[in-house]
């Protein structure tokens, strides 16, 4: 694949700024052929090499003049490469995969990930030394979040209604920690505690298809709603909420932490023959981060991976070229191809006598 | 101003091969009108020439170097937004709702305060920040539009405007890493608290002073009272909402928020007050910031387009003074 896959511009119109500069060209070209003007052109060079006549080199400084200014134009406009990989350390990834995670908060994700029993949940939450199944959720969300960099990431949390904590951003470096660094621990009097009630999965995914649509834009390729909830009440709502994302083409993992075995195999054979579902079911932090690794590996598959594509800066490469092309350039205007310039206005006659004293 | 490839600045010995070509053109002229014995040009000619011809490189060089400009001075704001039932006050359906009119105000500081860092936090009876903290002003727009509508958090009735401030308090002593640099809440509400809110609000404002941390109310709202129309479907209906035959309506408590403003060392605005409010934030909360901190390194700006003009304004004078025209001009004169 090459390095650099195509090039464009950022401000292709700032180029017209270039007009003045031709418009004084051709103004210096009508000039001299309009009077007869003439300066006292290449003399030196004509003695030396009788080849090459003054027209000639007017012809030469004037292409090197308009090289020097279409020079000027591309670096007006703008010039900017897309290529696969970021080149020059300055890249900026354009095209990204959405996701957006679908976070259950009902109090039962407060039960110790992998315990889960009747007794315990009548009333028996995480100890102290226990880690609960929504601390492990976010622990390995953090680790998505940290491969997935660069794409954009929304957040939805639920219990009785769903809430929109994040709309989709590309700024994921501090891992949505303003709201999930609270504890859903009974007795924190945390938000997160306070938000905590009921389940409402199909309304929350609901949310979660409709945040992606609005937020739909030509730098995002593909979509993907992450679920992490250990329970719902209502399988055929969240069968059809699931149906209704796969509709619009926007893939669904479900990480079910404590789902029972029969809501998960009813999910994986009804789903059966469609890539972008995938439901895991969960019982420890290993078996979550492998659902994680799995959710990354479907993404980074043949079936759903997006053509990255990094956009860099290139005005100062061809600065930097421009500097070396503008130099050698004004090498060769005074030097080989020289023109003397004097404050004297020769005739008509005296252009004839120039031309034919240099070609005699 | 300051430079992202200071090392291209080694280009710039360039220009003592070119001083000598330039040097050089003129000993050749100086010949060739010897020769013809020619007038010869102006004396400031080659000055202005060499001049031009430096310029012009010295400038592709500086474009090479990927200058940058830095505003000195940022802050840290945290819109505190009121997402209750009662913002949906609105004389009809056709006016926009006191939550459009407080997000009006919210684009409004935003655009007009570039340098700044932007968080919203949204609340009623909850409080939950609805994004980071954020230099991408056009990701708070997109926000501000699509992110903040009734019924987003879903306990709409019991709004609790001590308990948000607590929160924000909490969240700066627990995130320092993100928060550490917030001074400045501005608070959009219409105002209405519940019971006696001075006593209620006591530990929040101690709190708030603890921290460090000022409130700048902004008043969303109708001094007189008014109603709040039913949704059907989603859609507003010109039906208000009537409680025990009661038409609930909604007034601006102004000096409830005059009240928060002055306990907390901020000042209130009424939400027509936008441009003395953005002047209030950037006469009181801008900063001086230091150059390539973590705060600065997203605002800045490309300035190259400064050395394209005078790159551009170079080449037109080096091809004005080689071209016929400069004679015509200098004969003219």
């Amino acid at each position: 694949m090459p390095l650099i896959e195509s090039i464009n511009f950022s401000s292709p119109a700032m180029i017209l700024m270039i007009i003045p500069l031709l418009a004084l060209i051709i103004l210096g070209l009508k000039s001299s052929g309009k009077t007869g003007e003439i300066s006292y052109t290449g003399l030196e060079y004509l003695k030396l090499n009788k080849k090459s006549t003054g027209v000639n080199k007017k012809n030469i400084r004037t292409i090197l003049l308009i090289i020097l200014i279409f020079g000027l134009g591309i670096l007006w406009a703008n010039p900017v490469t897309y290529s696969s990989n970021p080149i020059f350390g300055s890249a900026t990834q354009v095209t990204t995969k959405q996701f957006v995670v679908v976070f259950d908060m009902s109090p039962s994700m407060n039960l110790v990930m992998g315990e889960v029993t009747e007794e315990k949940k009548r009333g028996l939450t995480v100890n102290d030394e226990g880690v609960s199944k929504y601390e492990v959720a976010r622990e390995a969300l953090f680790g998505f979040l940290e491969q997935f960099s660069g794409n954009s990431f929304g957040l939805i949390l639920f219990s009785t209604e769903p809430f929109l904590a994040r709309w989709p951003t590309v700024e994921t470096q501090n891992k949505f920690l303003e709201v999930l660094d609270e504890s859903l621990r009974r007795g924190s009097g945390s938000q997160l505690e306070a938000y905590s009630g009921l389940t409402n999965t199909d309304e929350a995914l609901l949310l979660a298809q409709e945040v992606i649509q609005k937020s739909a834009s030509v730098s995002v390729e593909s979509s993907a709603v992450i679920l992490i909830a250990d329970a719902w009440d209502d399988l055929e709502a969240v069968e059809a909420s699931i149906r209704e994302l796969r509709n619009n083409d926007i893939n669904i993992y479900i990480v079910g932490t404590g789902v029972p075995e029969d809501i998960v195999e009813k999910l994986t054979k009804d789903f059966s023959d469609d890539n972008g579902f995938k439901i895991f079911h969960v019982d420890s932090q290993a078996e979550m981060a492998q659902a994680y690794y799995l959710i990354g590996n479907i993404e980074e598959s043949e079936s759903f991976a997006i053509d990255e594509k990094f956009e860099t800066n290139i005005r100062w490469i061809i600065a930097l070229i421009m500097t070396v092309i503008t130099s050698i350039i004004i090498w060769a205007l005074e030097i080989p191809l020289h023109r003397s310039r004097s404050n004297n206005i020769l005739s008509g006659t005296g252009t004839r006598n120039i031309r034919g004293l240099s070609e005699s | 101003m300051a430079f992202q490839n200071p090392e291209a600045f080694y280009l710039l010995f360039i220009l003592i091969p070119l001083l000598f070509v330039l040097w050089k053109g003129r000993l050749k002229t100086i010949q060739v009108i010897s020769a013809f014995k020619g007038e010869p040009a102006n004396k400031f000619y080659h000055i202005a020439k060499t001049m031009l011809a430096l310029m012009l490189v010295t400038s592709l060089v500086m474009i090479t170097a990927r200058p940058y400009s830095q505003l000195k001075k940022t802050a840290d704001f945290l819109f505190l937004v009121d997402i209750s039932r009662s913002m949906q006050a609105r004389k009809s359906c056709s006016q926009p709702s006191y939550l459009d009119r407080a997000k009006i105000v919210m684009k409004d500081v935003v655009s007009d305060i570039p340098e700044a860092r932007f968080g919203i936090v949204v609340y009623e009876r909850l409080a939950f920040p609805i994004t980071q903290l954020t230099f991408d002003h056009a990701y708070l727009d997109t926000v501000i539009e699509q992110g903040i509508f009734d019924g987003l958090i879903f306990d709409r009735t019991a709004t609790q405007l001590g308990k948000a401030l607590s929160t924000i308090t909490h969240k700066k002593q627990n995130l320092p890493e993100h928060y550490q640099n917030l001074k400045y809440i501005i608070l959009l509400t219409d105002g209405n608290l519940k019971g006696d809110y001075q006593r209620n609000m006591e530990e929040t404002i101690s709190k708030l002073a603890q921290h460090e941390l000022k409130v700048v109310p902004v008043g969303i709202g109708n001094l007189e009272p008014t109603a709040i129309p039913i949704k059907e479907n989603g859609k507003c209906v010109d039906k208000f909402i009537v409680k025990e035959d009661t038409l609930i309506t909604i007034p601006l408590k102004s000096e409830t928020l005059q009240f928060i403003a002055s306990s907390t060392n901020g000042q209130y605005f009424g939400e027509g007050e936008t441009e003395n409010l953005v002047s209030y934030l950037r006469d009181n909360a801008l900063e001086d910031t230091f150059i390539d901190s973590g705060i600065s390194q997203r605002q800045r700006n490309d300035v190259s387009w400064i050395f394209m003009v005078i790159s551009s304004l170079a080449l037109f004078g080096y091809i004005f003074l080689d071209s016929n025209l400069s004679i015509k001009f200098t004969k003219s004169k």
